[in-house]
């Protein structure tokens, strides 16, 4: 590894990319279920992956919800990242506890606030054979600034300079703390310059035949049916232990738990409330269960009418019972949110407390706002769960004094009017899949998000700084309590009733070993294994 | 005869045209931004206005429709706003598993509908018309979901007998087209019972009893013939719903058909895709009125001599 001289002045921050850093180690832990096996790691290396007695594997889930895309820089739906997730690689990847590990990164080291040092893997292979060079990372990135989905964090990449095969520097726009969680999510998995070229050539589209360096390769796509993969023999990590893997689209949840039940899948997917107390009843079968990185949340438009004065939204927050909704509306399968960001996201203010359920407090604050008679609000919603949510609010507000009227949207009607400032509330929930706090941050609560994501147009000097500096302060210690601050400045403001964290389950055999689950960074399936 | 069916083939250019405009003006009057919706839950604003840029959706919507239409005519159904895949080629991936269960379906249907319709009407009001009625009533009133569900809890889950989903040989088959036949075959049913009902009051019926025709003869070579016509069309109808593709099925059976893939792209306001769909619908029901007429012809002759 080349070794940059540590430049003074910068020790703070070099300290912080040790912080950051830390390549070391091993790869990610397992998954969170318990009883597992561990992914990577010595242990299993020596095992040899299929040797030692495990039969080849073909591993067959079910999922409710077909893939959009296999084109990396194209994606951005959680179905999709699954399966990028096993045919490629990323410069580098997210721990169980959102620590950046690497993974086709051999090292790196923070040589200023702008400049990124990156050393490569050698002799990772592509699925077609041929090697992935920093050529090709240099190529995936200046992909990602140009495409849809991407840019609006690749255009804080200046410039990707190659100093050799393995080796290249990233220099940014601004000092970027977030660029490491950017580039270990699956948007930035590393494509072959050359196959995408040939493949883009004259108008064509790259995601069809998609080559990754990916424990597992394509095998086919069949469109509301089934993709299949199948174990790639010259993957430069642990040999995984599944031969093939075909996931299902089984759109009704009740049909995939019986799929599994009958033993025609190994694992189904985001099973629903009710399936999963069915899984749970079954002996053959296991329920894999953790806390979602999302966040569910009724928001509150903080520039129309009485919801523009900061007490009558803390009323609404006194109103609102959340211990009830996760109780009813998710069964139990739930968290009450005690923040504005999921709790899986670095940088989650653990101590902060929900405002508790107080109809007196809530009323005493309604009338010293002037609202002492009763208010009326319309509250905009989409989908059946919400719904029930808002039956629910409707009934907690109303004993507050706070007449609550409840509109259905089709999802594309609902994000129309919540942008166009319609509503006063709405129920919505935000997915922080990057692992970095600024986008739970950024995108809902700066002034400049309004008219895309600030749907409860906070528009607040104090936020706008608190938010910026977080985001731009490369000394990572500082900036989680940064975020700490925010959230609690956040809480007084309350733009949001956050509302619940909801759970990520998945069902599978109970002698099927290997499934590696991960509410927070998404499953892997490559290790799936029965011991005969 | 080869005139006629050429005639009609040509009158399918109007009709789809005034389908593909109405249901393109449709779509774009709709609520919902569709930059928005390709974009994604959680898009920033320029994302969108970069996907609206390169989707050209930022142009008139009348603008929009004539370069669709210009596409069309040299034969380009465009790429799926949501997953950038050909429409064309996805949806003649889809249509034969359609066309396939369709087939099956309408199959069972006939199958249970001609002989219970025709059995109720000539012995009507005996055991066999009352229970067969009572059970076409059951086939209507029975939603599709909750027979496919009991299906698979029965057949697959407790017996084992059948996969509950998927298409993967002619196992899977029989679930979704005895759910999709049953319902069809009553009304079927029905219409054959109603249609035969009035023919047998005929008086060539009961000249062919009063020349001592036997009775099988009587029911199969004059009143069957006569009776079909009503039968034919809603059979033809049915058909041609069925290749529209059955959402509610399709989706408890996890079949890849055109019916879960249209009601997605109505959903996310995939343009190209649902487009491309209303398309093979037009010609599809056309084709299968115009099969219909035909057929007419041959059971008819007087019908024959109109075809000009």
């Amino acid at each position: 590894m080349r070794r940059q001289g540590m430049k003074r002045g910068l020790a703070a921050i070099l300290a912080a990319a040790m912080v950051l850093g830390g390549c070391g180690g091993g790869q990610s832990a397992g998954g969170s279920g318990g009883g597992q096996q561990a992914a990577g790691g010595g242990s299993q290396t020596e095992a040899g992956g299929t040797a030692g007695g495990v039969a080849d594997s073909v591993i067959t889930l079910g999922d409710g919800v077909d893939i959009k895309h296999m084109d990396p820089q194209e994606t951005d739906d959680i179905y999709s990242m699954f399966l990028l997730k096993h045919l490629y690689n990323k410069l580098f990847k997210l721990g169980e506890n959102n620590e950046i590990l690497c993974d086709l990164a051999e090292s790196y080291d923070v040589e200023d606030e702008l400049t990124y040092h990156i050393v490569l893997r050698q002799g990772v292979k592509f699925h077609d054979g041929s090697e992935m060079k920093a050529s090709d990372v240099k190529f995936t990135l200046e992909r990602a600034k140009e495409k849809a989905g991407t840019k609006v964090n690749a255009k804080y990449i200046d410039s990707v300079t190659i100093n050799g095969d393995y080796d290249l520097t990233i220099k940014t726009t601004d000092p970027y703390p977030s660029l490491l969680y950017f580039l270990s999510g699956e948007s930035m998995s590393i494509v072959s310059e050359a196959v995408v070229t040939a493949a883009e050539a004259n108008g064509g589209i790259y995601e069809e035949q998609p080559v990754g360096t990916g424990p597992f390769k394509f095998v086919e796509w069949m469109p509301n049916d089934h993709w299949t993969i199948e174990r790639f023999d010259d993957y430069f990590g642990d040999t995984p232990m599944a031969s093939s893997i075909t996931c299902r689209v089984i759109p009704e949840a009740s049909a995939r738990v019986i799929a599994l039940e009958t033993g025609e899948i190994d694992v189904a997917l985001n099973v629903g409330a009710v399936e999963a107390a069915n899984v749970e009843a079954n002996s053959d079968l296991v329920l894999e269960t953790g806390i979602s990185p999302a966040v569910s949340y009724l928001g509150l438009n903080t520039q129309k009418g009485a919801l523009a004065d900061q007490r009558v939204r803390q009323a609404v927050a006194y109103g609102v019972n959340k211990q009830e909704i996760v109780d009813t509306i998710l069964e139990g399968r739930g968290e009450v949110a005690n923040s504005f960001m999921g709790k899986t996201i670095p940088g989650w203010n653990e101590s902060l407390e929900a405002y508790p359920r107080d109809v007196e407090k809530a009323k005493a604050l309604l009338a010293e706002a002037g609202y002492g008679d009763g208010l009326k609000l319309e509250l905009f919603i989409n989908g059946d769960q919400n719904n029930r949510s808002a039956q629910l609010i409707q009934a907690q507000l109303s004993e507050v004094g706070i007449d609550v009227e409840i509109s259905m949207y089709e999802w594309g009607a609902l994000t129309e009017a919540v942008k166009a400032g319609k509503h006063d509330m709405f129920i919505m929930g935000w997915a922080n899949r990057s692992g970095d706090p600024d986008y739970s941050m950024s995108p809902l609560f700066h002034s400049s998000s309004i008219g895309s994501n600030n749907s409860s147009f906070i528009a607040d000097d104090k936020l706008d700084e608190m938010i910026i500096t977080a985001k731009t302060d490369m000394d990572n210690e500082r900036r989680m309590q940064e975020y700490k601050d925010i959230q609690t400045y956040l809480k007084e403001l309350s733009p949001w009733v956050p509302l619940y964290y909801s759970m990520s389950t998945a069902g599978r055999r109970a002698d099927l070993e290997g499934f590696e689950f991960s509410a927070a960074t998404g499953n892997y399936a490559g290790n799936c294994h029965y011991n005969k | 005869m080869s005139k006629y069916i050429v005639k009609r083939l040509i009158m399918l250019i109007p009709v789809l045209i005034g389908v593909t405009f109405l249901v393109y003006f449709i779509l774009s009057m709709s609520p919902g931004d569709t930059a928005t919706m390709i974009a994604g839950e959680g898009a920033e604003a320029e994302t969108i206005e970069a996907i609206r840029k390169e989707y050209g959706l930022d142009q008139p919507v009348i603008a929009q429709y004539g370069k669709y239409m210009w596409n069309l005519l040299r034969g380009d159904m465009g790429r799926s706003y949501l997953t950038k895949r050909d429409v064309f080629t996805t949806i003649a991936g889809a249509f034969p598993n359609t066309a396939k269960l369709a087939f099956w379906s309408i199959l069972v249907a006939v199958a249970i509908a001609l002989p219970i319709g025709i059995i109720s009407a000539t012995r009507q009001y005996s055991m066999v018309d009352n229970v067969g009625m009572v059970a076409a009533l059951l086939g209507v009133a029975t939603p599709n979901f909750w027979l496919g569900l009991m299906l698979i809890i029965l057949f697959s889950l407790k017996l084992g007998w059948l996969p509950s989903g998927g298409m993967n040989g002619w196992q899977s088959y029989i679930m979704p087209a005895i759910t999709l036949g049953t319902g069809d075959a009553a009304l079927i049913t029905r219409m054959t019972r109603s249609s035969m009902l009035e023919v047998v009051r005929q008086d060539y019926i009961r000249t062919a009893r009063a020349k001592g025709v036997p009775e099988k003869a009587v029911i199969r070579k004059h009143a069957l013939k006569n009776a079909l016509i009503p039968v034919v069309t809603v059979i033809g109808l049915q058909f041609g719903g069925l290749l529209g593709g059955a959402t509610l099925t399709e989706t408890i059976f996890a079949w890849p058909g055109v019916g879960r893939l249209l009601v997605d792209s109505i959903k996310s306001k995939d343009t190209p895709m649902v487009l491309g769909g209303v398309i093979m619908l037009t010609i599809t029901f056309s084709v299968i009125n115009l099969l219909v007429d035909i057929l007419y012809a041959f059971i008819d002759p007087r019908i024959k001599a109109q075809y000009r």
